[in-house]
């Protein structure tokens, strides 16, 4: 659905609301929603999309609906839609749907497409008012590598365990298959490794079944929460060359990418205390991979990647809160500074690693709405992708280590 | 300077722990039919939070709110240790993850007492010395 049918959608839900809402909740169907509309200029490299001009290209919708037919059974699902560059389109997609019956307070099971966890916010960030950032650090939620963390289309358990005297263990174990599209950002990620576009189109990004482990323990310190998530998944890419180039690949040539192994672990902590909220996470990718143009092999890896950061965030006024985190994430632990991929057609150095310090003001206008502004230092390249940049008359791309990024947005949430 | 020290710890430990005079200003209040005669804090905070679902009988708990009252930011700050934005964010997060249903929420001591006292295992909190009618106030631990 484009985005001309998406803004009639949107005008009819909101101008429908106040009688929908009323209908529905005659019928006990919870209704909710949001929409943000952000605006994002960069210097030097583009941030998905052309930034470097600055682009509106830059929002997403959410509606959700849900009933609980009985005590312990509640069913839902939520319609989402984004715009990030040259990601999403507007396009309306089914963010979660599910059927959930709660048998105890420890044990509940639930069927349908499932928010998966990855850290302590994976699952809502897409929601940019339930967070003081914009945007959440790319070390841990990567914009290229979003598609991959998102929902599951299987089933799960969760539970929550009270341990008296030793707080509240909650823990969710998810099973399931997951839907890439070809196109969209983990196709850049694909497209995107070397430092010169490549003439490549992805055809297919198949995930038969993935598995994902989530635990967070409320400890018996008041406002103390840590938290490890795990997720593992064979990915196999499936491209095509549209051009030759010399050495590589000629025109047509059947490109595969065939992960074996593709295993995040992520480790939490947050800490709130009155007003102020202290967090960092660490997370760390095990990848064993093979490459193969048109049966030959090209490449093969067993590779681990990893990154953290340490944020804050601190509500200064009741309608005014700052905050800001510092971010690092390395393409190769053993290759921190990028000097492996000085190799042909990979030969920048910043491509291996990704810092980013980050400062953001949210104002909170009412219960409805709230506007942010943020600004980031970047220095590297990693997590971009190469089809987003200019190249040169050389078709060279990310000529440039740092650079900056500006943000602003503003939500409506109901 | 060890003593300084400690001094120094025993501070930072009491302005991080909730402030239990302003619990005397707030009374919890439950259904009659609600078989709990007392509750300990962490009860109140896990139920207010959505962790602790069920009464001892395996009744469902039904747990309301105020709207930003100064009865509700006393409640939040004594029991569940967040403020309003803080616990608003929390139900924002279960509603558009799918996990969960928002409380409801009254703006006066008075329409909070008259739903409690109308629903099978309500529970909800009101400024002190507000008429519970058929509630019943429970004693915390």
């Amino acid at each position: 659905m484009k985005k001309a049918t998406f803004i009639l959608t949107v005008t009819l839900a909101f101008g429908l609301f106040t009688d929908t809402c009323l209908a529905a909740d005659d019928m006990g169907i919870d209704i909710h929603g949001f929409i943000s509309q952000g605006y994002i200029k960069t210097t030097h490299n583009n941030f998905y999309g052309d930034t470097m001009g600055g682009s509106l290209e830059f929002n997403e919708f959410g509606i959700n609906f849900a009933k609980e037919p009985t005590d312990n059974l509640r069913v839902g699902l939520q319609i989402l839609a984004r715009d990030f560059g040259s990601n999403g389109d507007d396009e309306l997609t089914i963010d979660w749907a599910f059927g959930d019956y709660r048998w105890k307070d420890w044990l509940g099971v639930e069927i349908g497409k499932i928010k998966t966890p990855k850290g302590l916010y994976n699952e809502t960030r897409d929601v940019d008012m339930l967070r003081t950032y914009i945007f959440l650090p790319q070390s841990v939620y990567s914009e290229i590598l979003r598609d991959t963390d998102l929902g599951l289309l299987g089933a799960g358990v969760y539970g929550d365990i009270h341990l008296n005297a030793g707080g509240l263990l909650s823990y969710q174990l998810i099973y399931g298959t997951q839907n890439i599209p070809a196109n969209e950002s983990v196709s850049q990620a694909l497209q995107g490794t070397t430092a010169y576009t490549t003439p490549i189109v992805n055809d297919s990004i198949d995930v038969e079944t993935k598995y994902v482990i989530g635990l967070v323990w409320d400890t018996p310190l008041d406002g103390l929460r840590l938290g490890a998530t795990y997720d593992n998944s064979p990915i196999l890419a499936t491209a095509h060359a549209t051009k030759t180039v010399a050495g590589l690949f000629d025109e047509g040539d059947i490109i595969l990418a065939d992960f074996d192994k593709y295993q995040n672990t992520v480790v939490s902590a947050e800490y709130t205390v009155g007003n102020l909220l202290l967090v960092g996470e660490y997370i760390r990718t095990a990848k064993k991979f093979l490459i193969t143009f048109s049966g030959v092999p090209h490449e093969k890896g067993d590779t681990i990647s990893d990154g953290w950061y340490l944020g804050s965030s601190y509500q200064i006024a009741g309608w005014f809160h700052l905050g800001g985190y510092y971010s690092e994430s390395y393409k190769n632990t053993d290759d921190r500074e990028g000097k492996t991929i000085n190799k042909p057609g990979n030969d920048i150095p910043h491509r291996g690693y990704f810092k980013d310090a980050c400062l953001t003001t949210n104002f909170i206008v009412n219960e409805y709405w709230n506007i942010k502004v943020e600004g980031h230092r970047f220095t590297g390249t990693y997590r971009i992708g190469a089809l987003d940049q200019v190249p040169d008359a050389n078709g060279k791309v990310f000529a440039h280590k740092g650079w900056n990024l500006f943000a602003a947005k503003i939500t409506f949430s109901f | 300077m060890k003593s300084g020290s400690i001094t120094v710890c025993i501070l930072f430990v009491a302005l991080l722990a909730p402030d239990l005079s302003l619990a005397g200003r707030i009374d919890i209040i439950t259904n009659e039919n609600v078989p709990a005669s007392t509750l300990d804090r962490d009860d109140v905070k896990q139920i207010f939070l959505g962790k602790k679902t069920t009464w001892d009988n395996g009744a469902k708990i039904v747990f309301v709110v105020q709207a930003r009252t100064e009865a509700s930011d006393l409640f939040l700050k004594t029991y569940v240790l967040k403020n309003a934005y803080q616990y608003d964010i929390y139900w924002k997060k279960q509603v558009f993850t799918g996990k969960g249903k928002a409380p409801k929420s009254f703006s006066s001591d008075q329409d909070l007492v008259q739903f409690v006292s109308q629903t099978p295992g309500a529970i909800g909190y009101v400024s002190s010395g507000t008429a519970t009618g058929k509630a019943k106030t429970i004693p915390i631990r």
